[in-house]
């Protein structure tokens, strides 16, 4: 079938009358389908309900306007709750705090108390510096927490206190006041919180500021002086354990510091000590050394038992020095102590040592022991003399002529040196 | 008065409050509007689909406006929800729309000339063509359907399809095409 008779098809059909408009006509009239009457009414129910409101109307305005103003009024009771508070609280927290602070004067039970305090003059406004002075320092929350629900079984009393006859009189109300004050007792529990607090509290000078409208302390504020009054001793307690514990512990310190002291000391002085053994052996053989060189140079008078004698007396004393230092770190007789040689005059003279120190000392082996020395010295001369140091050689021969004058100088020593 | 009695009328007086409008509207549509349904899917999903199409009118009364008419307000409504349900369909049969309405064994309302004994010449004609619109793909039957019981034009069948027209002419056109073969066949 062509497009076009497609079309042309299409537009008889638009323009109606068609058979097939015919033929679908005949199906609407066999079939005669028509919703439900259920769902008529369901429809119609809710198009009536949705456009006539007037039974919910009321109800739609009333929710609408606790939506509007649900959340100003929520705000202004927040706001006017707070004030409220505010204002109650503040007051009383300042009562509580001068009241804390004076010692109730209308109690038979605090009679004693009013013995610790100055007489002074009624200040019924008490600065706020007064309760700077006190040592608990800045208040805390419990006393504050405790007493609001006491503050109901506070009042309390009043009526009891009237009913007694006792009526409230200016005079009453002030400090050591009348005496129908002091007849109202309080219970054994303000009696004990007063004891505690006579016990705990140190005396106060401060002025009482109690309000003159109250005639009688409530048993709470006694009992939270009572209870200020211990933790400022608990604090006080803890504060001079503190005190000796540091002091303890300071004492330790000073001990662990004598000790370490003394310790030093004494490492001091056995170093002084070793230093000065150490020093007078120097000396000594430095002495020992000095004498040793003396004897070589200086002429004798005398035989050579006189300086040998000398030489004796030197050794013994660089002995007697040596005893100061330990047996393995003396050096050998005669040895070098700077690089360990042996020099040959003290090696000489420290050989001859053990001889000269026997009680013999004949004149013969003094001459022996004074030949070889010269033996020794020319020995000395002609080493210098070998090595070819001339200047050594003739200082050496210097020596050797001023030690032993009169000796003849050997002719090839002679010879070498006029060389 | 005669033009407080058109559609749009009707719906704007119903937005303002008048519950006479709508039942007079009501009454003017419920039954194209029913068997729109009721030739495209079964008889209790149109009973839904058509309650459905009410109330969402019903609930979108206060944002009417009128830009076209109401028919095709109407029926652009129709539409979408029976797009959706068939959306729904395949989804729950994870098969096509066209497989969907034949495997669901949905024989859409039969007339009751279908009985052998009654069906003379022209009512077998007829028959045979409420065979052919029913096999008529989905978007043609469719066209079809607007057309006869929306009485809605090339312009407005495309509006309430959400097509243009071309497409809406070449839907009709179709079945035009094929429900007069349907119907020569039988000639």
């Amino acid at each position: 079938m062509s497009t076009a008779s497609d079309d042309q098809h299409l537009e008889q059909y638009l323009a109606g009358g068609s058979e097939l408009t015919d033929a679908y006509a005949e199906i609407r009239e066999s079939t005669p389908a028509l919703p439900p009457m259920h769902l008529d009414a369901r429809v119609l129910g809710a198009a009536r309900q949705s456009v006539a409101p007037e039974p919910l109307a009321p109800i739609a305005r009333r929710q609408s306007f606790s939506r509007h103003w649900a959340l100003p009024v929520s705000l202004a009771a927040v706001v006017v709750l707070s004030v409220s508070l505010v204002v109650v609280i503040q007051p009383t927290s300042q009562t509580n705090d001068q009241r804390a602070l004076s010692v109730p004067s209308n109690r038979t039970d605090a009679a004693p108390l009013e013995t610790l305090s100055t007489p002074g003059p009624v200040q019924p406004d008490a600065p706020p510096p007064a309760r700077k002075s006190s040592p608990g320092g800045s208040r805390s929350l419990a006393p504050r927490a405790t007493l609001r629900p006491a503050a109901p079984t506070a009042r309390t009393p009043l009526p009891a206190a009237s009913a007694n006859g006792s009526e409230r009189s200016p005079a009453a109300a002030r400090p050591g006041g009348g005496s129908s004050a002091r007849s109202l007792r309080p219970s054994s529990a303000a009696g004990t919180a007063a004891r505690a607090l006579k016990d705990e509290e140190p005396p106060r000078t401060d002025a009482r500021n109690e309000d003159p409208g109250s005639t009688v302390r409530p048993l709470n504020r006694a009992v939270i002086d009572a209870e200020r009054a211990r933790q400022q001793a608990q604090e006080r307690r803890a504060k001079v354990e503190a005190e000796r514990e540091v002091s303890q512990r300071r004492q330790e310190a000073d001990a662990i510091n004598a000790a370490r002291s003394a310790r030093e000391d004494a490492t001091r002085q056995a170093l002084e000590q070793t230093q000065r053994a150490e020093q007078a052996r120097a000396e000594a053989r430095r002495r020992l050394a000095e004498q040793a060189s003396e004897n070589l140079t200086r002429p004798k008078p005398g035989p050579l038992s006189e300086s040998l004698e000398r030489d004796k007396n030197a050794a013994r004393g660089a002995e007697a020095a040596g005893r100061l230092v330990p047996e393995q770190a003396r050096p050998a007789p005669g040895t070098n102590e700077a690089d360990g040689t042996v020099e040959p005059e003290a090696a000489g003279a420290g050989a001859e040592v053990p001889a000269a120190a026997t009680p013999a000392g004949d004149v013969a082996s003094d001459q022996r022991r004074a030949t070889r020395a010269y033996q020794l010295a020319l020995e000395i001369v002609r080493d210098h003399l070998s090595r070819g140091r001339l200047d050594a050689a003739r200082a050496a021969l210097t020596q050797l002529q001023t030690r032993f004058p009169g000796q003849p100088v050997p002719s090839d020593i002679e010879a070498a040196l006029a060389q | 008065m005669a033009t407080d009695d058109t559609d749009e009328a009707l719906m704007l007086r119903y937005a303002a409050g008048d519950a006479a409008a709508f039942e007079t509207l009501y009454a003017r549509h419920k039954g194209p509007l029913f068997r729109y349904f009721q030739r495209q899917c079964e008889p209790s999903q149109a009973e839904e689909l058509f309650q459905d199409v009410w109330m969402r009118l019903i609930k979108s009364r206060e944002s009417y406006q009128v830009e076209a008419k109401f028919t095709t307000y109407l029926y652009r409504i129709a539409h979408n929800r029976l797009v959706d349900h068939y959306r729904m369909r395949a989804r729950r049969d994870e098969t096509s729309l066209d497989a969907a309405s034949e495997d669901d064994g949905y024989e859409p309302a039969a007339p009751a000339t279908e009985e052998p004994s009654a069906i003379s010449g022209r009512r077998e004609q007829v028959a045979r063509f409420a065979e052919a619109l029913d096999n008529l793909p989905e978007e043609q039957r469719e066209a079809f359907v607007l057309r006869e019981e929306g009485g809605l034009s090339l312009d407005e069948i495309a509006a309430a399809t959400n097509v243009g027209r071309e497409t809406a002419k070449s839907r009709l056109r179709y079945a035009v095409s094929r429900l007069r073969k349907a119907l020569e066949e039988y000639r």
